[in-house]
This record gives structure tokens, C-alpha cells and sequence, in this order.
């Protein structure tokens, strides 16, 4: 079930919601459980199996690290869970891959296996392994409840496509977290933004995506405009999934780690990697670059530890080449940041963020290949050249459809930046105390309109 | 109170009232049967049962069924049409335009592959049943609404020249009737897709003359109109209330003469009698008005003209442009027999026809060649 359909918003979030503030604090954790699990199983009912084992896994584990904390077979005890963990998730998201690539190297024909992707499989299990391996350091106390560990795991705000929430930012909360009006309101306030972000932004400049991609038409300026649309739709798509994920943590009393923070206005591929998915870059540094040594060892193993680190982050998000290479190429131009380019990116004003910006123009249009080939294409498409052919500049069908989303494409840019936020809280108090909650209401139903209208509903993060 | 919990309490119970009121709503509201905006069956209630749930389809069919039954869709569709439209200055919704006071839809790009399998089922035809007898073949493409209208208001349209030459080309087996510089946009109806009965007399008479047929005299004809308000298939398409069309209908003596049967489909699968008559504007069982001539669409219709001067007969090979031509053809032939290849598949045209020396023309939409996988 995604966030963005009408039987989330209207039919499973009324009842869920009062489901649980009717409950007493005792079962509203069983509450989240239960719903989160529905949630969950409501498309793909099946792997909600294998969900709940991945939950048992952490479960058991947890106790055991605990409990034989300090001992030499704590390390053992965490190598197999970790093993566990990642072995499920190596299973269904890439044995395909790892097949595919054997036959075309030795040329043994291997029959793929016949499975799909689960939901949200890679956020939960980077929340099990992160829980496992806090336990295992002693900087968590294993959940001796199942089911508030159940609860954090599979909450259904953040289950398919993060943030990815650490079991250390919300330990305390499980058992005692506070609700207030004001919260609940933040709450909605967030959740409708994201929600619109969502559906009026992202889904529809995927239409113009889509429209790109079917079109026989294409041009050197079509490549351009298409490149802008999809760095715009994955960061309004991704960051109104974050929004809402947060806002309904806000509802249910929890408080999540922000998971953007306006990336496209950063002057360097580093600050935008602050700014970007934060908690899927904070894993990583914690989970595996300080392990690996992080910045304290020589050069060339420092350079192997950023290499590494964006190979797994890229690799993270899809297992198709595409992926690698998009991990590979922020790898590459971190590297040279640090080693050459920070220190100047820094001071400059306007250039860094046009460098920035033609970084993450370039990296997207990798990220969003269908494959190596459409990867190739994406890219010299842009410099006027595409399967063999030199393009024109400009084609009728680039022409229409850039008037026709111009706008949208211009409000996008600008939501992109702090300026609207800015803008907003130069608005008296007074006017905001009637306005937003009315306007808020708007969204919704707008919202619901663009939902009710359309079946075009993809969410991009939903098979990573 | 201080203004912030102000804020806050309208925030949740304004949100409160538009989720739950429309959630309870959804609810209880019995579904609808049918959309008269789609012009289809919408979704029911899906079956509650365990396989559904295991495998997933019982998510599927619900999420069908609550987008398509959601409580005043029609207004939420209005709503997202005035956004799309007026605020983000988005020229089509949903592909349909205005322009000119016509409602159109684009049809875009030009789909080669999908000309070469239109043409490649008519070949068919001709190879099975036509080749090597003493019929004559003709070919004629309709242009639709878009070829006058898209372009010159800035809306995506492909070339025309290359669909009408690429479809020529393939048809060499036939005679070309090129009618496009006969056509203009007031010919079509402002709310629909097909072109006007009582404009396109002398397309008949080009078609005719072009076949070496002679029709009655354009002077006989009389233009009767329907009394049923037409609202074309492009009208309920967009959200909101548009002019509709006036549905005219040309009768003659030789047309009011004529003996049409009309063939569909009975609950075996069989071909059989289902209907007379050459209008049924007036039928209540008629949810679109174009579907007054020649009962819509239908594998098979005869229309026998008793008091023809002429033994020539004429088979034509239509979409639904051709069932407001064919009346007009009526009078230059003893008999003619229309077949839709969309509901009767060429394989089966032999079971159905003898052809020895008739006229055969094979006439269809723009929009049928460029999306021509229901042909069979």
C-alpha cells in the first residue's frame, strides 16, 4: 500500500488512527504491529512472512548479543545474523543479478529465479542490521518486548521507503512517547505537504518522464529538459515520501530524523550527501565507512573506503549496473572534492552550484537508466547524439511538452530551495492561525482529486 | 488561547471532517453501475476470499474499486481538471484539448508499426477473398478532427503526409480516394470524434464517382435532427459542462426505402439478425447518439436497395466513420454489405461473403490506423 492511493488516506490511516488513540498506551505498540503488518501484506501478502521472520532474526539476535556481550562468541552470534540479514536481502534483490552477470561471463546458461522484489526489504533490513550491530557495541539495550521491537521494524510510516529510522533515535520512545494537539496538527501540517509534493509535483512531472520515454521525437533540448524533470521528480517524490513518514510518525507521537534538507541548493557532491537521504548516508558512515577506518588511515585505503562506501550505497538502490555506476561516479567526484576541488567549491558562490547541479543532472540521468545502453544514451543524448544518430536541437514534441510544464517545472525548482519556507514565515500569525489549516484542507482534497483522476501513482523508492 | 493551538485545533478538525466525512462516505455510498463520463462499467466490490487475498488480487481489485467509486468522483475530476488546467497552465488534461470550440484528443505519435498491421489485415483480405475475381478495390483513409485542428493551435499531431503516403504505399492492391482536401473542420462535431452526416455529401459523391457508382441527387436528401441532446465521446471527458452537438440525420426516399438488417453477436457467439433499419436515433437502448446509424458498431449489415437502377453491389470494409457514409451510398448500389473487421476477423469474412465482381472499399479513421490492434 503505498502513502498516495485512496485506500491508505481513506480507508486503512481513519480506522488505524483511531484504532489506536482509543487504545490505552499499553496496546497502542501491538496496535501499530497489527496495522503495520496489514499494512504491509495488503499488496504482497506473502512476504509479510518473510517481514515477520527478519523481525524474529532481530529479535532473538538482539537477546543473545546482550547476553553474551563482551565474549568471543558475540562476534560469531553478530556475523551470522548479519549474514542472515544481508543473505535475505541479497536473495531477492540481487541473485538475479549475480545470475545474469555469471552466464554472460562463463556463457553457462542459468535459468533466474522466479521471484520478486518484498516492499521496503532494504529499509528494514538496514534497521535490523543497525539494531543488531547497536546491541552488539552495548550502545543499545536489547528490546526484551517482541512486540515494541516489531513495532519499530515494521511502523508503517517508515517500512517502505524509509527514513531509515535507528533503533538508538527511538528506543525511548517505544515505551514513552507524548502526544500533544500541537504535535498531531505538525503531524497532518507534514503529512499533507508530503503528500502533495508527492502527488501534485512528482507524479506529475513523471507524466512528462513517461512522455520522454515513449517518444520517438526526442531531441538534444528534449534530453536536457528531461534530465531537470527527473532530478526534480525523484527529489519531490522521495522527499514528500519523507514528509509524510515523518508526519505520521509526528501523529502516532514519535519523532524521526529528518531526511532531507533542501539538497539541491548544496555547493559541493559532499554537502549535498549531507543533505541527501541523510539517513541512508548516515548508515553508511556509521555501519560501514568508520568500521572500514573511515578517513583515518592512508590515502590510497581512504580512496578504497569511499570507493567501497558508494559502490554499496549505489548498489543499495537497485541491482542493475546503472546503479554502481552511479554509486562509482559520486564515489569519483567526492574523491576529488576532498582531495582537490572542496576547498575552492567552498568559497565560490554561483559556480559551485551550477557544479553541483550539472553533477547530480549527470548522476540522475545515470540513476534512471532502464540498463547500461539507456544509461549510455541518457548521457550523450545530452550532448546531441543518441543510438547512433546525431539529434536536432529541438523537436515539436519537446517544444509541447515544456510549455505545457513549464510551470510546474518552474514551482518545483523553487520548492526545491528554503525560499517558499522563507517566504511563509513572513506571514503574520494571525493570518496563518485560519489560512493554513484551510489551506492544508485544500491540499487534501486537491490531492484526492489528482489521486481520484489519475491511476498514474509510481513511487519511484518503492523497490529499493 | 493562544493562536498556536488555535492553529492547531482547526488543522485537526478540518482534516478531521474532509478524511473521515469522505472515508465514512466511501463507506456506506452503494456503487455505481456505470460512468456516463467514460462511457463503461466501473468497478464493484471485489470478492473477499482467501486465494484473493493470497495472492494479491483482492489489494488490486479494491484499489480499482475505490478510486472508481469514490464518492463524487465526477466533482473531484472537476477539481483536478480546474488545477491542471487554470492554475499549472497544463495544455491537455488527460490528452483531450479545446481549441476552436472543438473538443479533441491527441493522437500522437505516428505509430508506423500500427499502420503496417492495419494494412496487413486488409491485405489479408484482399489475398483470401478478393484476389483473382472480378471485384474492384478501393481505399480511402478518413482524416480525423486533429489533422484541421491540432496544429495550428500548438497541440502535438504527427504527419499526416507520411500515415496517408506509408498507408498508400502498403495498399497497393486497391485505388487511393484521397478525400482530405475535401474536409474541413466545421464537417466534424464540436463534442465527438466522427465527421457530420449532413456535410459530408459530397465525400460520398467523390467516394461514388471514384467507384463508378451515381448517387440520387443531393436535392433529395432531407436533413431531420434528433431530439436527444448529443454529447459526443469526447464531452463527458472532460470535467465540467461543454456545448453539446446537434445529431442530424439524412433521409431520402431511396434511404427510407432500403431494407437494412443488422447482424451481432447472440450469446452462443453466433452471427445473427439483431436489428432493421438504417437510424435508431430515437431507441432508448441508444447511450451514444453516433450509434443511430447503422446501430454502431456491428460485425455485419446488409442494406438492400430494391429500387436501385443498377445491379452493382458494394461491400465495404469500415470503422464507425463509415456508418454515417454508407447511408449515403446506398442509392448508387443494389446492395450493399458493410463489415467491421474490429468485431468480424478476417479469417471469417469468407463464411460470410461471396465475392465475385462487387465494388470493395476499404475506408477507416486516421485513428483506427494509428491504433489498429482491434483489428482481427
Amino acid at each position: 500500500m503505498v502513502f498516495s492511493s485512496i485506500p491508505f488516506l481513506y480507508y486503512f490511516l481513519p480506522i488505524t488512527l483511531i484504532v489506536y488513540f482509543v487504545m490505552p498506551k499499553k496496546f497502542k505498540n501491538l496496535v501499530l504491529l497489527i496495522s503495520s503488518i496489514v499494512f504491509y501484506a495488503w499488496g504482497e501478502p506473502r512476504y509479510a512472512l518473510i517481514m515477520i521472520c527478519s523481525i524474529i532474526l532481530g529479535y532473538v539476535f538482539g537477546l543473545l548479543l546482550e547476553k553474551f556481550q563482551n565474549q568471543k562468541i558475540s562476534k560469531l552470534l553478530l556475523g551470522i545474523s548479519i549474514i542472515l540479514n544481508v543473505g535475505i536481502l541479497c536473495y531477492f534483490k540481487y541473485a538475479n543479478f549475480f545470475i545474469i552477470n555469471f552466464a554472460k561471463v562463463t556463457g553457462i546458461p542459468i535459468e533466474l529465479l522466479s521471484i520478486s522484489l518484498p516492499l521496503g526489504i532494504s529499509f528494514y533490513t538496514f534497521q535490523i542490521l543497525s539494531y543488531t550491530v547497536d546491541v552488539y557495541r552495548g550502545a543499545v539495550k536489547a528490546q526484551k518486548n517482541p512486540i515494541n521491537l516489531g513495532a519499530y521494524i515494521a511502523m508503517f510510516p517508515q517500512l517502505i521507503a524509509g527514513p531509515i529510522v535507528r533503533y538508538s533515535d527511538i528506543e525511548s520512545q517505544l515505551t514513552d512517547r507524548s502526544s500533544s494537539i500541537e504535535k498531531i496538527s505538525e503531524g497532518i501540517k507534514r503529512f499533507i505537504i508530503g503528500l502533495s509534493k508527492k502527488v501534485l509535483i512528482a507524479n506529475n512531472i513523471g507524466l512528462f518522464v513517461e512522455a520522454f520515454k515513449d517518444s520517438n521525437d526526442k531531441s538534444t533540448f528534449y534530453f536536457w529538459i528531461y534530465a531537470i524533470a527527473f532530478v526534480l521528480q525523484i527529489y519531490f517524490d522521495f522527499s514528500g515520501y519523507s514528509d509524510m513518514a515523518i508526519g505520521l510518525g509526528k501523529i502516532l507521537g514519535f519523532d524521526f530524523m529528518e531526511n532531507f534538507n533542501y539538497p539541491y541548493t548544496s555547493k559541493s557532491a559532499t554537502e549535498f550527501w549531507r543533505r541527501w537521504h541523510i539517513s541512508l548516508g548516515t548508515w553508511f558512515r556509521d555501519y560501514v565507512y568508520i568500521p572500514l577506518g573511515g578517513n583515518r588511515v592512508s590515502i590510497p585505503r581512504h580512496i578504497l573506503n569511499i570507493l567501497i562506501v558508494w559502490m554499496l550505497t549505489g548498489f543499495w538502490h537497485g541491482a542493475e549496473w546503472n546503479f554502481i555506476i552511479f554509486g562509482l561516479l559520486f564515489a569519483a567526484v567526492l574523491i576529488l572534492e576532498k582531495y582537490v576541488i572542496l576547498k575552492y567549491l567552498e568559497k565560490g558562490k554561483v559556480w559551485p552550484h551550477i557544479y553541483l547541479l550539472l553533477v547530480i543532472l549527470f548522476a540522475f540521468s545515470i540513476f534512471n537508466a532502464n540498463g547500461i545502453t539507456d544509461c549510455v544514451t541518457n548521457i550523450t543524448g545530452l550532448f546531441g547524439y543518441a543510438n547512433g544518430t546525431i539529434l536536432p536541437f529541438f523537436s515539436a514534441e519537446a517544444i509541447y511538452y515544456t510549455k505545457s510544464y513549464l510551470l510546474l517545472f518552474v514551482i518545483a525548482a523553487i520548492g526545491s530551495t528554503p525560499l517558499p519556507k522563507k517566504l511563509y514565515s513572513k506571514v503574520p500569525e494571525k493570518i496563518l492561525t485560519v489560512f493554513e489549516p484551510i489551506a492544508l484542507c485544500a491540499l487534501l482534497i486537491i490531492c484526492t482529486a489528482f489521486i481520484v483522476d489519475g491511476s498514474f501513482n509510481p513511487f519511484l523508492y518503492f523497490r529499493f | 488561547m493562544n493562536s498556536n493551538k488555535t492553529k492547531a485545533i482547526l488543522t485537526i478538525v478540518l482534516s478531521a471532517v474532509v478524511l473521515l466525512g469522505l472515508s465514512i462516505w466511501a463507506f456506506i455510498k452503494t456503487p455505481d453501475e456505470y460512468s456516463e463520463s467514460e462511457k463503461r462499467l466501473l468497478a464493484q466490490r471485489p470478492t473477499f476470499s482467501k486465494e484473493n487475498i493470497i495472492e494479491g488480487l483482492f489489494a488490486e481489485d479494491f484499489e480499482k474499486y475505490s478510486i472508481e467509486q469514490f464518492p463524487l468522483r465526477e466533482s473531484f475530476r472537476g477539481i483536478k481538471y480546474l488545477v491542471s488546467h487554470n492554475i499549472l497552465n497544463q495544455k491537455d488534461y488527460n490528452k483531450i484539448y479545446i481549441a476552436d470550440g472543438h473538443i479533441s484528443k491527441i493522437d500522437y505519435p505516428l505509430n508506423l508499426d500500427s499502420i503496417s498491421y492495419a494494412t496487413g489485415i486488409f491485405k489479408k483480405v484482399y489475398d483470401q477473398n478478393i484476389s483473382g475475381t472480378n471485384a474492384k478495390t478501393y481505399f480511402c483513409i478518413v482524416p480525423d478532427k486533429n489533422m484541421y485542428l491540432a496544429e495550428k493551435n500548438g497541440y502535438l499531431a504527427y504527419d499526416y503526409n507520411k500515415l496517408y503516403s506509408v498507408a498508400k504505399e502498403q495498399t497497393s492492391f486497391a485505388t487511393f480516394i484521397d478525400i482530405r482536401n475535401n474536409l474541413k473542420l466545421e464537417d466534424y462535431y464540436f463534442t465527438d470524434t466522427h465527421w457530420r452526416q449532413e456535410n459530408i455529401i459530397p465525400i460520398a459523391e467523390i467516394i461514388a464517382s471514384s467507384m463508378g457508382a451515381t448517387l440520387e441527387s443531393s436535392n433529395l436528401l432531407t436533413t431531420n435532427t434528433s431530439e436527444k441532446e448529443f454529447a459526443g465521446v469526447y464531452a463527458n471527458q472532460l470535467p465540467g459542462k461543454f456545448k453539446t452537438d446537434k445529431m442530424n440525420f439524412l433521409t431520402s426516399p431511396v434511404i427510407e426505402n432500403c431494407n437494412v438488417t443488422i447482424f451481432d453477436y447472440d450469446d452462443e457467439g453466433d452471427i445473427v439478425e439483431v436489428g432493421k433499419g438504417m437510424y435508431s436515433f430515437e431507441s432508448q437502448s441508444i447511450n451514444d447518439q453516433y450509434k443511430g446509424f447503422l446501430n454502431g458498431p456491428v460485425p455485419f449489415i446488409t442494406i438492400e436497395n430494391e429500387a436501385a437502377s443498377t445491379e452493382k453491389e458494394l461491400i465495404i470494409f469500415r470503422d464507425s466513420f463509415g456508418s454515417s457514409l454508407s447511408p449515403l451510398l446506398a442509392s448508387g448500389y443494389s446492395k450493399i454489405t458493410i463489415v467491421d473487421l474490429r468485431y468480424l476477423p478476417s479469417d471469417y469474412v469468407s463464411d460470410y461473403l461471396l465475392i465475385e465482381n462487387q465494388d470493395i472499399l476499404f475506408i477507416c479513421s486516421t485513428i483506427l490506423l494509428n491504433s489498429s490492434l482491434e483489428l482481427k
